[in-house]
């Protein structure tokens, strides 16, 4: 078994009167991309912000690398190598793709940055050139963010994450939305990204993607975890089946 | 021509460069060519409102943290630096640092609440409340400020009240404070400002440290707008609550930023300059020069989005781009 790189344990989030996370403890090994699925307003997202810093827990831990990092800033939650992306890209649209990604590579990485030193300006400038590069973006670099269509949206999201080079990545539904060609792209730059030693943990509502690349699977419901194990297993499951995919979905799963 | 809409836009910072150059030698020059006091006196009202307006502009058009007490600051320090010359008899060269330093301490004891929230909506009448708290704070401690009476006889920086050496410290200062906003903007941490009014979210998670960032901002804002509160004091030598701490100086920073173009360097001093101007020029008009304010206004919110150098910008931008895309298809 390898090393735990993320570990919740029995996080719960409440909003007023909604629990929309209940008792949910899951981890995450390193070098592993893991599956979290689920129906709509499962609690997916929630876990994913509980996680990445944006909401804070309401009950329960959450550990990174061993340290209990429940009630950390999001910053600094990055900064420890935690990179994220949003279901609802939020390119910073007044920028170009470049500069971008090339803020992810200024202020992810150290805690102690001099902010006002061009070397650093121009270090990330070239880091940014280098992901674009191995995200195949480079030919959008001087576009305007608030330009970009979706897969490309998706697509900077993820080159932006990278720049701050983490060891974890969590991504928010990066093959939803995208034409079928699209999703074997974007299947083959999330094996990729793996592969440079990046542990990932991915929501994901397209079966096709999930199934090609998951070691592992989380299903979620009603902020519950339902079900974990290899795509296998899960997509055998029949409460899963049940909850979330129904009798055509599974059959389209197995055939993945 | 398509050579030359090219060129231009490669070498942009070079241009922006030699243009400012020329800018800056053009206001040295002025004195010689300007033999009346009072078209000085103009122009040193033009860069003190460029410089706070650059200022502000630095906060809320890079940053997009909008704050509407501003004025308090130019006041805090118009006021700290005048009192303190005043009734201690302390050098107003040495004053006026003082007044920056208060006006950045009250910079950070309203910055550090109110932006650490989120939301524009509570920044905006968080820091307006302030502005408003700080004036009836000076208009009613009758004892130190003399209230709505005024300070008056407020010691000059120059014995003889020497117009053209006001000038010249104006040109100063007018250059330091954008030089430090220029460097500022271009740095990384000016990038973590325009991601920050972007999306805060996202800045979040790519490591930012946005309340940080925006009460460093808010602070070297307010040490500007203080200095230039404690020139004004001295080069006026006439302070009332009204006159430098009235939310209508707080409407003209807004107004000239944006008719000039919030988020850009030169929009605010463009905004600065035309609008000092033409005030002055319309100042026949008495009152009702106000009425050519407010039309101004809405013309530049309906017709151009982005305030005068905003607009410029933009079409010049598109064009160069769409040569430059011409060009590259015809190979």
């Amino acid at each position: 078994m390898g090393r735990k790189v993320l570990q919740t344990e029995r996080v719960t989030k409440r909003f007023g009167g909604l629990t929309a996370l209940n008792q949910v403890t899951m981890h995450v090994e390193e070098g592993e991309i893991v599956g979290l699925i689920g129906p709509n307003g499962a609690g997916k997202t929630t876990l994913f912000n509980t996680v990445a810093g944006a909401y804070y827990a309401t009950d329960g831990k959450v550990f990174y690398d061993g340290e209990d990092i429940t009630h950390m800033q999001p910053g600094r939650r990055c900064r420890m190598g935690i990179g994220r992306t949003f279901q609802i890209t939020k390119p910073f649209g007044s920028l170009t793709v470049l500069e971008n990604v090339a803020i992810g590579a200024m202020f992810g990485k150290n805690e102690k940055i001099n902010s006002m030193s061009r070397a650093l300006k121009e270090k990330s400038f070239v880091k940014a050139e280098e992901i674009l590069e191995f995200m195949e973006m480079s030919h959008k670099k001087d576009a305007k963010a608030g330009t970009l269509n979706v897969p490309e949206r998706k697509r900077l999201e993820i080159c932006r994450a990278l720049a701050t080079d983490p060891k974890l990545l969590l991504l928010d539904e990066v093959v939803a939305g995208l034409n079928s060609s699209e999703v074997g792209g974007m299947v083959e730059l999330i094996r990729r990204v793996n592969k440079r030693g990046v542990t990932v943990l991915m929501i994901e509502h397209v079966m096709k993607a999930v199934m090609q690349l998951a070691n592992r699977i989380y299903v979620l419901n009603f902020g519950e975890l339902l079900a974990e194990g290899t795509p296998e297993q899960v997509v055998s499951d029949p409460v899963v089946i049940e909850a979330y995919l129904g009798k055509i979905g599974q059959r389209e799963a197995k055939r993945c | 021509m398509k050579i030359l809409m090219k060129d231009i836009l490669e070498r942009r910072s070079r241009i922006a460069g030699i243009s400012s150059l020329v800018f800056f030698l053009a206001l040295l020059i002025l004195p010689f060519l300007l033999t009346n006091a009072y078209y000085l006196h103009v122009l040193i009202l033009c860069m003190i409102y460029a410089c706070i307006t650059s200022a502000w502009n630095m906060i809320a058009g890079y940053a997009g943290v909008f704050s509407f007490g501003f004025q308090a600051l130019f006041g805090i320090g118009a006021y700290v630096s005048a009192l303190l010359s005043m009734r201690l008899g302390i050098s107003p060269w040495i004053s006026m640092w003082a007044g920056a330093v208060a006006a950045m301490a009250i910079g950070a004891v309203v910055a550090i609440p109110s932006l650490k929230l989120k939301l524009l909506p509570y920044i905006c009448i968080a820091t307006m409340c302030m502005g408003e708290i700080i004036r009836l704070a000076v208009a009613n401690f009758t004892t130190l400020t003399r209230g709505e009476m005024g300070l008056t006889n407020i010691p000059k920086l120059f014995a003889d009240g020497n117009r053209t050496a006001y000038y010249y410290l104006a040109v100063a200062m007018f250059v330091l404070i954008l030089a430090v906003v220029v460097k500022i903007v271009n740095s990384p941490m000016g990038m973590s400002m325009q991601a920050m009014k972007d999306s805060q979210e996202a800045s979040e998670s790519l490591g930012i440290n946005i309340s940080r960032t925006k009460i460093r901002i808010y602070m070297i804002g307010a040490f500007m707008a203080g200095l230039v509160g404690a020139f004004y004091a001295h080069y006026i030598c006439i302070l009332t609550p009204t006159s430098a701490l009235g939310s209508s100086l707080m409407t003209s920073y807004v107004a000239m930023s944006l008719i000039g173009g919030i988020g850009t360097i030169v929009g605010p001093v463009l905004g600065s300059f035309v609008i000092t101007i033409a005030l002055e020029v319309l100042r026949a008009l008495a009152d009702y020069r106000m009425i050519f304010y407010a039309l101004l206004i809405i013309v530049t919110i309906i017709f151009l989005r982005a305030g005068i150098w905003g607009s410029v910008k933009e079409i010049f931008i598109s064009r160069a781009e769409r040569f430059k895309n011409r060009s590259k298809e015809q190979g």
